[in-house]
């Protein structure tokens, strides 16, 4: 039996698409109902619910405001250049003031320079950094039966492992231990944890806390001391779950009225091998990955991205937000090494097709569930704005 | 000792100068990498300010249930206390950037695949190795993960792991195996596959004029870190001129880039890393000759011609291999086990030492010169 072709003669997959195509996104906002906000998308069979809750005290109380600035940027990663800014450790300084003076400054300048002269401006980041908090876990049903049976296994092996320390007298090991062993976790967990992560490293930058000029007066809904939590449970996975993910946070967060820079959009492609050749493609569905990669195990496998872009409202640009390239795994046994040009160009074939191509589409989808979604809640709370806002928005 | 974090001055002088840097380099260049072999276990990788030490050690242990013949590479990223105590006290999530590191080190060096993990297997479903290679930050003036991805990698390239031996004979499911100490049978050094290597990038975007190019700061300093919106990360293979993976964050600012800057930057980095990928190789060479990671043992004067007329006076030394057989590899003699494995004039004098009777005959032959 020959490795199943994953592009017919025509160039269409297996499910019917070409390899620009996205799967059918299906969009649902407001799904669980107690949470300030919640999305629930269907990329293909990749089905993720994201509830969000916020913005929230934090929950150490709330302090002062100079206790959470103090908490805020003292979370705050290496990007942060606010926090030399407002130098916490001074106990001397008002924060507020220098805050409210740079304020000024920046307005002066920008209503009557226009452009300032110094391109690249040191601006406290009007971002959550260290405010959003991501779980993500994945329902043990979610996955392919193969993954399911590990998922026991492993389960079990815990299980035998904690009975084992048991017997032995080791009465310290919890029986209900998520974490395998002591200081290693679990590889799912570990999984999951990166992917936690990877969603909050992408808020992190795109929420806006208010603050500075440029936040257009929103921080009375996000003060700089508030929380953000953004839980990610994945019902049904099958490929592109992390794009899938951060596409049904950016909903949720759009649906709870977080404010953000844009609507960040999660695209994931990679290359099918077709006639000796890799053929990028867009948003690959789970058995096609793995066939991919078995089809292509002498070569090395197949390599994958996962690309957050956050399209502008302005032009047709997609700006890339968040890149993540993996290329093929195992070494390739080819005596022709394939030259340092051809790694670079296969990187930006597959990046292209996913921010240019794939992210557009998905852009458009989720753009209407955002715009009729707010159109619906204007309708609820004010009727005089109602057909005005529906009439510029169709 | 007190550490300040940078003030808004030294931060908008890093940014007002782009594209010049703060050092004077191109916003390409690398700075000058130092590996070297410190002792007998560590190498030392020192590029500016940014110092960073790597060992391996080996356990065996038994395998992954679903990989029975796979051995195992695990990699222990950490910063010493001073680094930690003197940037954390600032910067309250390197803890979090070191684990994330650690992670993203991990991860590029199990998939390069740095070491050939089939090779680390003993009994297959029983035994294995597991290869831990230990990554201490010493000092931190940016770029702390590059320096460990080279630091890593030269120290998996010299490691010699040691011999492990199945004893027959017993009827146990799980035959016990022996492992040698590197005194009784030199160690061997594992099958790389691969050299990657991690190149780090500052991004800098313009967010008032957003169709200005991004700038990419290769191997950046701290304050170069600590200005910039993001940080890009390349893991490259040398040998095999491969990319393995690109990774941009996000950053305080959301900096986006585009796709051409992106990949206009890949080539530039790729071009970068040879000198890093030079120093690499001239370092991890091994002395022609001896086993790697041992100083060099004697054995070839065990075999000489005249040696067995010697030992017929020594009851204690092993007998070695008669003339007529060719000299014995070096990994099957073992060495004398009073020797202190130090070089071939302490040998000497313990075997004077030892033989205070001697013939005439012989003791003229052991004093003839070398």
């Amino acid at each position: 039996m020959g490795v199943p072709e994953l592009l017919s003669g025509d160039g269409l997959r297996l499910d019917g698409r070409r390899e620009g195509e996205v799967r059918r996104l299906t969009v649902e906002l407001g799904t669980v109902s107690g949470a300030d906000g919640s999305a629930y998308v269907e990329q293909g069979q990749t089905r993720v619910l994201v509830a969000v809750y916020g913005p929230l005290e934090p929950p150490g109380g709330g302090g002062s405001v100079y206790q959470s600035l103090l908490a805020a940027s003292t979370a705050a990663a290496l990007e942060s250049c606010a926090s030399a800014g407002r130098t916490p450790r001074r106990p001397g300084r008002r924060v507020h003031t220098m805050e409210i003076e740079e304020n000024d400054e920046i307005l002066d300048e920008g209503e009557c320079a226009g452009v300032p002269e110094k391109p690249l401006r040191v601006l406290p980041p009007a971002t959550a950094m260290g405010r959003v908090r991501c779980e993500y876990s994945v329902a043990s049903f979610a996955s392919a039966p193969a993954s399911a049976r590990a998922f026991r296994a492993q389960r079990r092996r815990q299980q035998q492992r904690h009975r084992a320390a048991a017997a032995a007298g080791d009465v310290s090991a919890p029986p209900d231990s998520t974490a395998g062993s002591a200081s290693r976790p679990s590889k799912f967990e570990r999984q999951s944890r990166e992917a936690a992560a990877r969603i909050r490293q992408v808020f992190e930058g795109v929420i806006l806390s208010g603050g500075d000029a440029r936040s257009g007066g929103t921080s009375r809904l996000m003060p700089p001391h508030a929380v953000v939590d953004v839980f990610v449970q994945v019902l049904q996975s099958d490929g592109g779950e992390l794009a899938v993910a951060i596409n049904a946070a950016s909903l949720a967060l759009v649906h709870a009225g977080v404010p953000m820079r844009g609507l960040p959009v999660a695209c994931s492609a990679t290359a099918l091998p077709h006639q000796r050749k890799l053929v990028p493609a867009v948003d690959p569905s789970a058995w096609e990955m793995r066939q991919a990669s078995l089809a292509n195990t002498a070569m090395g496998g197949v390599p994958q991205v996962t690309v957050v872009t956050l399209p502008s409202e302005a032009d047709d640009r997609m700006p890339l937000l968040y890149v993540d390239y993996q290329a093929a795994t195992s070494l390739p046994e080819q005596p022709g090494i394939p030259p340092t040009r051809a790694t670079g160009d296969l990187f930006e074939q597959v990046a292209h097709l996913a921010a240019s191509v794939g992210c557009p589409q998905l852009h458009r989808v989720m753009h209407t569930a955002a715009v009729a979604h707010l159109g619906q809640e204007l309708a609820r709370r004010e009727w005089s704005a109602t057909a005005a806002f529906i009439a510029a928005v169709q | 000792m007190r550490f300040e974090p940078l003030s808004l001055n030294e931060l908008s002088f890093v940014l007002s100068s782009l594209p010049l840097r703060v050092d004077g380099r191109p916003l390409d260049g690398c700075r000058r990498l130092q590996l070297r072999h410190v002792g007998r276990y560590t190498v030392l990788a020192q590029c500016g300010g940014t110092q960073v030490a790597a060992q391996c050690r080996s356990a065996v242990r038994a395998p992954l249930p679903d990989r029975p013949t796979e051995g195992a590479l695990r990699v222990e990223y950490t910063a010493s206390p001073v680094v930690l105590e003197r940037h954390g006290a600032v910067d309250g999530a390197l803890a979090g950037r070191l684990r994330e590191d650690g992670v993203l080190l991990e991860s590029v060096l199990r998939q390069a695949p740095c070491v050939d993990l089939e090779s680390l297997c003993i009994v297959s479903g029983q035994w294995v190795y597991e290869i831990t290679v230990y990554v201490t930050l010493l000092d931190y003036d940016g770029n702390a993960l590059g320096v460990a991805s080279v630091a890593a990698a030269a120290a998996l390239q010299r490691y010699a792991r040691p011999v492990a031996e199945v004893q027959r004979g017993s009827d146990a499911t799980t035959p016990p195996i022996r492992v040698y100490r590197p005194e009784e049978r030199p160690p061997l050094p594992l099958t790389t596959l691969a050299t990657p290597l991690i190149l780090t990038a500052a991004v800098f975007f313009d967010d008032h004029a957003p169709d200005a190019p991004t700038l990419f700061a290769m191997d950046p300093l701290y304050v170069e870190e600590c200005a910039s919106h993001s940080r890009l990360v390349i893991a490259y293979d040398v040998r095999g001129e491969r990319l393995l993976a690109v990774r941009k964050g996000v950053g305080a600012h959301a900096a986006t880039t585009s796709l051409a800057a992106l990949r206009a930057c890949l080539e530039r980095a790729i071009e970068q890393a040879r000198p890093w990928a030079a120093a690499l190789d001239a370092v991890t060479k091994p002395p022609s000759g001896t086993a790697t990671g041992l100083p060099s043992i004697p054995l070839a004067r065990v075999s000489r011609p005249d040696a067995p007329q010697r030992t017929d006076t020594l009851p204690t030394r092993p007998p070695p291999a008669p003339a007529s057989i060719a000299s014995p590899p070096a990994g099957v003699d073992p060495p004398h086990p009073r020797s202190p494995s130090s070089s071939s004039s302490s040998v000497d004098e313990l075997m004077d030492t030892v033989q205070p009777t001697r013939l005439r005959g012989s003791a003229s032959r052991a004093r003839r010169p070398r």
